[in-house]
């Protein structure tokens, strides 16, 4: 079984253990993923911050190339692409928007495609057949399951999950063994394309995020988006820095977590490429409590 | 036929664009018409006048008024043409204004167009018949359905009055809502004591026959004539025998099972309850759910202990039908919940409020509750979840109201109102506790209702933000508020100790499935709807069906109690006369030539058709046809345009009139 | 509220969040040129725009060790189709607050 796949710009770099864990775990699955031949970035914030036609333009132009190579299907893993995919099919249904970008691109429109982000994909695939490969037992994980703003919002765009309080990926989680939390910021920013010009901000969002996800009892954070991944972890080192005393959490892709219960090490997952170390959470429940 | 055509300028209004003079000259010529002239205004006493002076110096047997809409002078020009001598359906208007001056522009044209409306007015009143209003009897017996403040002041006007009324009520007490509040606005009355006094009185009145923990089950027949047949539910008790002594309710040992409707949930009761202590009647109701002896057969403690053997673990539903004259419904509302809805519903719940999980999250009859003296904490202001007293309250207002993506597009009115008055009690209460309202506007329309709210803000120190809250979520015991203060353009982030929603006020769930039951309309809401907006606000399109109170839309207890008195007034009419009369502009079906196929049935919105048999001498059917009964019948016209065989005429509109009509244009053109 | 964002470079009005607007900028210049985002390229430029020229540098022997930056840009295939398309949708600049139209 095969599906297309748009890996977005940082799969390949920042965020290329999403990108490794996801085909490792497919393997095991035994299915294949069909890169869109000549994909180009979806423009992410920099497009719709500055150019309304070239936000939707861009994502289109990928999306009837997936179309032409006779995909049904297009899974992306970054939730930032997934939402301007999903937000360009939602725009190319107004009339006049349409007129526009078949002009930019050059070619005409059609639909018919279904885009998938990570969360949706698992469970297309089923949760009996991902249950199935599972070896380990995460019984000792307990995961702060984070969404970030672009899975669940706005509602009429992705129709997935409630936007408030979602538990769609919890579900995932829980059926591969692990435990999950309930905690209040599922959905709150993490300070997103902030990252560079306003590292502050990013601290702020992301030391909240991080803070309670800790009272509540998680040891580890769960996502699946590229962006909140490097603004929970790479820059959790600045909130170190920042904030003297601050407590620390790993932060997983749910597809890494996926890896692990079906018996995958930290190296073949990539997890060793993370900012901050996973390797705690990794050892059975006795030997954490006994530390 | 001698036709008389009067043509009216109606001031500026049709005189300005038609030649009202020219068409009066042209219409004199027309075959029939004896008399013509025109007049600034008809409807007024001298323009009256002139059409019954005319009617009897030149005997006119029919006449023509050009003019405004029949909606607004059809009666005025029947009545007169009828205290002269000509019978008042001979009488047809030509509608100038409305279909004419008012939406045209060219005087050429549109003098043209009015002289073709005189014309053809005048070709249809010479097949017009004489007719007579219909008269059908009247049951002089009320209905009342609800038992809130609305039922009751509407039972007690038309039982003051001396005439018989049945109040029916689904709660086994009656009082509604009102009941449960703890303080009224503006006047911070203690609701029970003010609304108890009424409730005895129906209770005791003579002529008012109380039906508690009952339902309207079907309603037949038509205004002046109702059949309803109400399913009285089975309290498990015989309440000739019941003196309410209460002994039952105190020994029955399943004291946690159920929770208390009237505490919203704040608290238990026992299988065997009444709502409150001051219920009326006073008599208990076994809830069989819960009740050990319907799950296990076992217990019957209840039955042991009753010193008058009224405890009936055998009693049944009983049905039964009454003969109604007029029906007014007071069904009230019940509060927008913020839990989570199913996917297909249009309202949605709020998940950022955290779709009712938190149990210090609480809304408006919630609060009431606690702040009630006869309520689960005894007046004291004490929080659900470890009962210790909250230091600071945020009241959120428009929660479901004013809210297009998450609840309802209207405004509840009331919420202003009892925000300000929760705020109030907390303060008065709770001296050094803070308290704080999230708003947008304020809505303080009524009697006193501007200054209660400035009473809040200046003497109690009620702090209001104008902004809305865009989160709630827990933290160590406390609610973190997120919310935003528009006026000083910064976000507010409040630690709470409790929160009070008020929630919209909506329909009652069962509203739609009783207004279908009753043929009255109503909204997307449920809201049962009034004929006009402004001029008729407690009559429904259903003749003899009158509406009291919220079930209509949302409003505060003096609102509902001026309604109630209102629609029983209006009930009373009715019982005014011992016949009623009906317009005779309605459908009437030849017998002779009707096949039997009751598509006519199939379109009467009105369930005016009924099936009637024709019998021979012998007694052998011969056939079955159609057949109108006038009095439900509101001469739409739907079944005439529906019969295959055109046996279905209404008169005063039948196919020779109108063909005049169309022949007299066509001739022209 | 892109809306705005638009309509003030649509007006020629100065950005109030300058570093932002440069960061945009930068990105969009990488997809220019490669189709996809080169972060090299992206951060390289940012810093000159901005002069914060010190900016995140002790990240940069951590990225580069884990491969998570790469020297050179990922091409895509497209990436003479995607110049056309961003040609075409170049928000037109336009000084004294006279509207161009979108």
């Amino acid at each position: 079984m095969s599906y297309g796949y748009y890996p977005g710009c940082s799969l390949s770099g920042t965020a290329k253990e999403f990108d490794i864990s996801l085909k490792k775990v497919l393997q095991k699955l035994s299915v294949e993923l069909t890169e869109i031949q000549g994909w180009a970035c979806c423009g992410a914030s920099s497009a719709h911050a500055t150019s309304h036609i070239l936000s939707i333009a861009l994502p289109v132009h990928s999306l009837l190339l997936a179309k032409e190579q006779g995909l049904k299907e297009v899974v992306t893993p970054c939730a930032a692409c997934y939402n301007r995919l999903v937000n360009a099919q939602h725009e190319m249904k107004d009339p006049s928007t349409r007129t526009k970008v078949e002009t930019v691109v050059d070619k005409p429109y059609s639909n018919g495609l279904e885009v998938l982000n990570l969360i949706q994909f698992f469970n297309l695939l089923g949760a009996d057949t991902i249950k199935a490969k599972v070896t380990e037992k995460l019984g000792h994980i307990k995961a702060a399951c984070y969404y970030g703003c672009l899975l669940v919002r706005p509602h009429d765009v992705t129709g997935f999950d409630d936007e408030e309080q979602p538990r769609t990926m919890e579900a995932v989680v829980e059926a591969v063994g692990a435990k999950t939390v309930d905690w209040n910021f599922k959905t709150e920013c993490c300070g997103a394309a902030h990252s560079i010009a306003h590292t502050n901000i990013v601290e702020h969002l992301s030391k909240k995020i991080i803070d309670d996800a800790i009272a509540h009892g998680a040891n580890v954070i769960i996502v699946a988006c590229p962006m909140c991944h490097s603004n929970l972890d790479m820059r959790q080192l600045n909130i170190i820095k920042s904030f003297p005393g601050q407590k620390t959490i790993p932060v997983l892709y749910l597809s890494e977590l996926v890896g692990l219960a079906m018996g995958m090490s930290l190296k073949e997952l990539a997890i060793d490429l993370h900012f901050i170390k996973a390797d705690e959470i990794l050892k059975p429940a006795e030997a954490v409590t006994a530390k | 036929m001698k036709i008389g055509v009067f043509i009216c300028y109606c001031g500026e209004n049709i005189g300005r664009t038609v030649d009202c003079a020219k068409v009066a000259q042209v219409a004199a010529t027309f075959p029939g018409v004896e008399h013509s002239e025109d007049y600034k205004y008809m409807c007024s006493d001298p323009g009256q006048n002139l059409i019954k002076q005319a009617i009897r110096e030149k005997n006119l047997d029919a006449i023509v008024v050009g003019s405004c809409s029949p909606h607004m002078h059809e009666k005025t020009f029947r009545k007169a043409a009828a205290s002269a001598g000509v019978n008042p359906y001979l009488v047809e208007i030509a509608n100038l204004r409305e279909h004419c001056s008012w939406i045209h522009e060219n005087v050429e044209e549109a003098t043209a167009k009015a002289i073709d409306l005189v014309r053809i007015a005048v070709e249809k009143v010479k097949f017009n018949e004489p007719l007579t209003p219909i008269r059908v009897p009247v049951t002089k017996r009320a209905l009342v359905i609800g038992g809130g403040i609305s039922g009751i002041q509407a039972a007690l006007d038309i039982a003051n009055a001396g005439y018989p009324v049945t109040l029916v009520e689904k709660e086994p007490s009656i009082g509604g809502h009102m009941s449960q509040l703890s303080e009224t606005f503006p006047t911070l009355d203690c609701s029970q004591c003010i609304l108890t006094p009424r409730m005895v009185e129906v209770y005791q009145h003579p002529n008012i026959h109380l039906m508690t923990y009952s339902e309207v089950e079907k309603v037949e027949g038509f205004i002046g004539n109702f059949k309803v047949t109400i399913r009285q539910k089975a309290r498990s008790v015989n309440a000739e025998l019941c003196t309410g002594c209460g002994l039952c309710m105190q020994s029955c040992p399943i004291k946690k099972k159920a929770f208390s409707e009237f505490d919203e949930g704040l608290a238990m009761r026992p299988a065997m309850y009444v709502p409150f202590p001051q219920a009326v009647p006073n008599i208990p109701v076994i809830d069989r759910d819960v009740c050990t002896y319907f799950k296990t057969g076992k217990c019957m403690m209840c039955q042991k202990v009753c010193g008058r053997q009224a405890v009936d673990f055998e009693q049944k539903d009983t049905f039964i039908t009454e003969e109604i004259g007029s029906i007014i419904v007071a069904t009230g509302y019940k509060l927008y919940s913020i839990d989570k809805k199913p996917e297909d519903s249009f309202i949605k719940g709020y998940g950022e409020y955290g779709y009712g999980k938190y149990k210090d999250v609480v809304n408006g009859l919630q609060f009431e509750r606690i702040a009630s003296a006869s309520g689960p904490t005894s007046g004291e202001i004490l929080r659900p979840s470890d009962k210790k007293e909250p230091k600071k309250i945020v009241f959120i207002q428009c929660v479901g109201s004013r809210d297009e993506s998450k609840g309802f597009s209207y405004c509840s009115k009331i919420c202003c109102m009892y925000t300000a008055k929760h705020a109030m009690l907390y303060k008065h209460k709770v001296h050094d506790g803070e308290a704080y309202v999230f708003y947008m506007d304020i809505r303080a329309g009524g009697k006193m209702y501007e200054e209660f709210v400035r009473r809040a803000i200046e003497e109690d120190g009620v702090k209001y933000i104008r902004g809305r809250v865009s989160r709630i979520y827990e933290e160590n015991g406390k609610y973190i508020v997120k919310g935003e203060d528009t006026l000083a353009g910064v976000p507010v982030t409040i630690d709470a100790d409790m929160v009070v929603l008020a929630t919209a006020m909506m329909a009652q769930t069962e509203a739609p499935q009783l207004a279908q039951m009753l043929g009255v309309p109503y909204d997307k809401y449920g809201f049962l709807a009034e004929v006009h907006p402004k001029l008729r606000p407690v009559e429904t399109s259903t003749g003899g069906i009158f509406l009291a109170g919220a079930c209509h839309s949302p409003r505060d207890i003096p609102e509902s109690v001026a309604m109630a008195s209102a629609a029983a007034a209006k009930a009373m009419v009715l019982f005014g006369s011992d016949m009623l009369e009906r317009e005779p502009i309605v459908a009437k079906v030849n017998a002779g030539t009707c096949a039997g196929c009751l598509y006519c049935k199939k379109v009467c919105a009105y369930n005016a058709i009924e099936v009637k048999e024709i019998r021979n001498r012998q007694g052998e059917l011969v056939k079955v046809v159609a057949y109108v009964n006038e009095g439900l019948c509101q001469g739409c016209g739907t079944c005439n345009a529906t019969c295959p065989s055109k046996s279905i005429e209404l008169i005063g509109f039948k196919d020779e009139q109108i063909f005049s009509e169309i022949h007299a244009l066509a001739d022209m053109y | 509220m892109d809306a705005v964002r638009e309509l003030s470079v649509i007006y020629g009005m100065e950005a109030g969040d300058k570093d932002t607007a440069k960061f945009h900028e930068a990105f969009l210049d990488q997809i220019k040129n490669f189709g996809k985002s080169y972060e090299l390229g992206l951060i390289m430029e940012y810093k000159m725009k901005t002069m914060h020229l010190m900016k995140d540098v002790e990240l940069a022997p951590g990225m580069l060790m884990r491969g998570k930056m790469s020297l050179t840009p990922h091409l895509s295939k497209e990436r003479k189709n995607i110049k056309k398309i961003m040609e075409k949708t170049k928000t037109p600049e336009h000084k004294d607050g006279e509207r161009k139209g979108e």
